[in-house]
């Protein structure tokens, strides 16, 4: 068809009637998610064009003509050349489809256009989720995508109610998704990015350091953020074995600990029990280290065994990962190499006297490597040393002024000093720094272990048992190990002086009320339908796809056979529902059945009713050409419209009107038979 | 007539393509950021196209379609056919109907219910007009994907009578002026007499019957009010075109019926005898019609 300004004139009236408001509000709630990010000067120019687009649907403003358009366009594109230095990637690509979307609202003449803004208002959606896949934004944009749909389906159907395109939405949506599923499941997945990923991506990721200094743990402690979760798949280990390594720091020059020049270490061990098997799921960190159960029974592809059976990954953990580990947490080993002897016995240039004194007398009066331990325990726990989130500042000497000044610590001060005293005495010993603890989501039988369980603590080499694990701060402040980082927090928060509670108003302390209660439990199962939501959904790449997939038989799939087999999927999909909607003829109600009876009898004598014909015309025409079935025709007639039309006693005029439909017998006229 | 499986086809519009362009687009971009959700909203996308698929037919599928010739009209005018789309299931919505003529605008048929819309088609000359191919289609329900009819070829047919003769063409046929027309004979109870023919004596008031008795031309007189019962001739008219004649007949049967006369028609063939009225008048006009049209 021609486009005369006529008809281009009254496809816009049409196009804006049926979807003018829809568009505006579908653009103005995809975009309010990316306001924040966008640049101040483009934000006011889109709610400048946006006002004037409403104005334009209220009042009949005018649309800025051709020239203002172009120039705007022009400016536009440059100012956000300038901005960003591009045009594509994320940010530029997101700020370019915004301007360009809201200079499509002040020249909309075609349906086309209209479709064009709808399908640009699509792929906004979809930037959304470049930048953040959380759950809310997904129901948000979720809620977002069904407007947008409904949108595109009133400028199809010109005329369809608001509830009707919306329910319309929504029941696309809902046949889509076997199909979107079969097309999740087995889209070949692709390793890698096809041009360059934004280069802050990773920028402030939070994470263990692979240095300890008094003071970096606790700037953790804050930090509610999920550091992984573990999912085991029998039982969990008790409280007391829930120490996840991530690194071991063996060299020290007085202030800091480093992993330092690791020894190479003898991997040997006699396990003691059974492996506890379990699935960790790492958030991203940026960092390599993998916290893991204590000895790491295999070493899963893509990450490394180092000295001292810490796990770590070949690259930065920059996307969640999961892992199958199993673990021994009773075991024992045999020899101490002397390079790691060597390294589990370095101290800095200068130890002070006092602390060496104190070393000393603990080897004096020690019969074994095992009771200097226990002695030194006993030293933390006589002495008035104090567990605190806000220990004091120290000085030149951190290790000298915490053990003899300050005797206020957090565990990392706890665990250097303890190292320093310990190889003083010539007992190897070395740093672990890792999380402790974890909270039980029954929800989804797993632990959440976050940024705040950060810990540290010493590992020693006592003969005949190997390397074994010292927590000092839990001879100090046995409730962080009990209660966890958190209720130990909790406690503190309140002002709880630790160590003069007993164990039952300690628990009383931290009961939590029904409210809380019901927070924490809300918590958890959100938690659960988040983690159920990362595993399924977000995690979804290529490894899973291959494990689904071997799964179900299916070994080293092709891509191409992927695609044929999503292709046979789908038709499979398709031809169910072609099925299950199919149109069968309707069995006709008893009133129809009994009228479209009485039209057959007719029809023999050669009264035919065209599709046409209504029932009065037709019983009209029926008595015009016989008059002597006058009367049964207009009677049945008559019964049959009120029965259709009319308020009726529907049961008893219904069987009337069977019966007088198997009366009616018209007889045969002469002309008929000869007809 | 009834819309099978095989009466219809699908294809993309052009909108589709260009939602099919934005796909790519999409997928590029979930690819390259590996983003799960981008993959999941690409999907959904392209799922809910292949769904629309199965909307856009079905709201075609076995719709009925009758299509019925309407009143008679004259040559010349528009001839309307009533074409009725009878729905026995679940509603449909925006279906068109097009044909050579232009596309009607978009309508819907609640579930269980039956929509007539005209056609409204150009009658060029008298006879039989048949009801041009139709194509039923529909974009429904999301305009991406285009359902549509095979060509349509229904069994109706709409009568077109001759173009009535204009006032010029009337009165130059006459080659008289004022009231008197051409080919009509008046015959009635106001008959005064006959009286020799003058040059120059309307042709209406010779008295055909004395001359087809050999008894010469003779002019008829009358007392006014004018005689109630004409006779229009085929033969009359002899010296028009046989076209041009049906067009001055048409012109003279409406112009009988309008003033009122009784008027009988003889065409070679068929004779209608003297009666007045819808229904004689459109016996006559049919007859018009279809001189010499064997259909």
């Amino acid at each position: 068809m021609k486009s005369t300004p006529e008809t281009l004139q009254r496809e816009n009236a049409l196009a804006e009637r049926a979807a003018g408001h829809w568009l505006l509000g579908a653009a103005v709630v995809v975009l309010l998610p990316h306001v924040p990010r966008l640049p101040v000067w483009l934000s006011a120019v889109l709610v400048t064009l946006f006002a004037w687009r409403f104005f334009m649907l209220l009042r009949a403003w005018p649309a800025p003509n051709r020239w203002w358009r172009w120039t705007l366009t022009v400016v536009l594109v440059f100012l956000l050349y300038r901005q960003y230095g591009t045009l594509f990637g994320r940010d530029a690509g997101s700020a370019l489809l915004a301007a360009m979307l809201a200079l499509k609202f002040m020249e909309l003449q075609r349906l086309r256009d209209y479709v064009l803004s709808v399908l640009l208002i699509y792929f906004l959606i979809v930037i959304g989720f470049l930048y953040s896949q959380a759950m809310w934004l997904v129901v948000y944009l979720l809620a977002v995508f069904v407007l947008t749909t409904a949108t595109l389906i009133r400028l199809a159907v010109p005329g369809t109610r608001a509830r009707f395109a919306l329910r319309l939405a929504a029941v696309l949506l809902l046949q889509a998704l076997p199909l979107m599923l079969a097309m999740h499941l087995l889209f070949p997945r692709l390793q890698g990015a096809l041009w360059g990923l934004p280069q802050d991506a990773y920028a402030g990721l939070a994470g263990l350091s692979d240095e300890m200094r008094p003071g970096s743990i606790r700037e953790l402690s804050l930090s509610e953020e999920v550091a992984f979760r573990a999912h085991f798949h029998a039982t969990l280990p008790p409280p007391a074995q829930r120490y996840w390594r991530a690194l071991v720091l063996w060299t020290t020059d007085g202030k800091s600990w480093t992993r330092g020049a690791e020894p190479r270490a003898s991997l040997a061990y006699e396990p003691l029990d059974a492996p506890l098997s379990y699935l960790l799921t790492l958030e991203p960190s940026n960092k390599p280290w993998l916290p893991a159960l204590d000895l790491p029974v295999q070493v899963p592809s893509g990450t490394r065994l180092r000295s001292g059976f810490v796990l770590e990954a070949r690259a930065p953990v920059r996307e969640r990962l999961s892992l199958e580990l199993s673990a021994h947490t009773r075991y024992r080993m045999h020899t101490l190499g002397a390079a790691e002897r060597r390294a589990a016995l370095q101290r800095p240039e200068q130890i002070s006297a006092r602390v060496q004194a104190l070393a000393a007398h603990w080897r004096a009066t020690a019969g074994s490597d095992a009771e200097v331990v226990r002695a030194a325990l006993t030293h933390f726990r006589a002495e008035k040393f104090f567990y605190t989130l806000e220990p004091p500042l120290l000085g030149d000497d951190p290790v000298d002024e915490f053990l003899f000044e300050t005797r206020r610590g957090f565990c990392e001060h706890y665990a250097a000093a303890f190292v320093t005293l310990m190889r003083s005495t010539g007992i190897p010993a070395r740093v672990v720094t890792g999380y402790q603890g974890g909270e039980y989501n029954p929800a989804g039988n797993y632990l959440i272990v976050r940024q705040l369980d950060a810990h540290a603590w010493a590992e020693v080499w006592l003969p005949g048992q190997g390397w074994a694990r010292v927590d000092p701060t839990a001879a100090i402040a046995p409730e962080r190990i009990e209660y966890g980082a958190d209720g130990l927090r909790r406690l503190l928060a309140r002002g709880t002086l630790l160590g003069g509670m007993p164990p039952e108003a300690l628990r009383a302390m931290l009961a939590l009320d029904t409210f809380e209660r019901a927070r924490q439990q809300l918590r958890l199962s959100l938690d659960a339908a988040n983690t159920a939501w990362q595993r399924w959904v977000l995690g979804y790449n290529q490894a899973r796809q291959r494990e689904l997939l071997a799964q179900l038989g299916f070994e080293d799939v092709a891509p191409l056979r992927l695609v044929g087999l999503l292709a046979l999927l789908v038709a499979l999909i398709m031809g169910l529902y072609v099925i299950a909607t199919r149109q069968r003829a309707p069995r006709p109600d008893p009133v129809q059945r009994a009228y479209l009876d009485f039209c057959r009898k007719l029809a023999r004598h050669g009264l035919l009713r065209a599709p046409h014909e209504g029932a009065l015309d037709y019983a009209g025409r029926c008595a015009r050409h016989r008059p002597d079935l006058e009367i049964p025709v207009h009677a049945i007639t008559d019964l049959y419209l009120r029965l259709r039309y009319g308020s009726t006693d529907a049961r008893t005029d219904t069987q009337e009107l069977a019966r007088q439909v198997a009366q009616f017998r018209p007889a045969a006229l002469l002309s008929d038979t000869k007809g | 007539m009834l819309l099978g499986t095989r009466q219809i086809y699908i294809l993309p519009t052009r909108h589709g393509l260009l939602f099919t362009l934005v796909l790519v687009g999409l997928a590029l971009a979930a690819i390259n950021y590996s983003n799960a959700l981008a993959y999941l909203l690409t999907f959904l996308l392209a799922s809910m196209a292949i769904v629309s698929l199965l909307h856009t037919q079905r709201n075609l599928l076995k719709l009925r379609i009758s299509v019925a010739g309407g009143e008679p009209v004259f040559a010349g005018g528009p001839a309307l056919f009533r074409i009725c789309l009878h729905n026995d299931s679940a509603a449909r919505y925006a279906l068109r109907v097009e044909s050579a003529h232009g596309v009607l605008a978009p309508f819907d048929i609640p579930a269980h219910d039956t929509r007539c819309v005209a056609l409204s088609v150009p009658s060029v000359k008298r006879g039989w007009l048949n009801c041009p191919p139709l194509t039923l289609a529909s974009v429904y329900p999301l305009g991406i994907t285009r359902a549509w009819s095979r060509r349509l070829i229904p069994p109706a047919r709409c009568l077109v009578y001759p173009k009535p003769a204009d006032d010029a063409h009337w009165q130059t046929a006459a080659g008289i002026e004022g009231e008197s027309r051409p080919g009509v004979m008046q015959d009635g109870e106001d008959f005064t007499g006959l009286r020799a023919y003058q040059s120059g004596d309307a042709l209406a008031r010779i008295s055909w019957k004395t001359l087809a008795r050999g008894q010469g031309l003779h002019t008829k007189e009358f007392r006014a009010p004018l005689a109630e019962s004409v006779w229009l001739d085929w033969d009359a008219f002899a010296p028009h075109a046989a076209e041009a004649r049906l067009g001055l007949m048409c012109r003279a049967v409406l112009d009988a019926e309008d003033s009122g006369l009784a008027y009988g028609l003889r065409l070679p063939g068929v004779v209608l005898e003297t009666d007045s009225g819808a229904a004689h008048r459109h016996r006559c006009l049919e007859a018009l019609a279809l001189h010499e049209i064997h259909a």
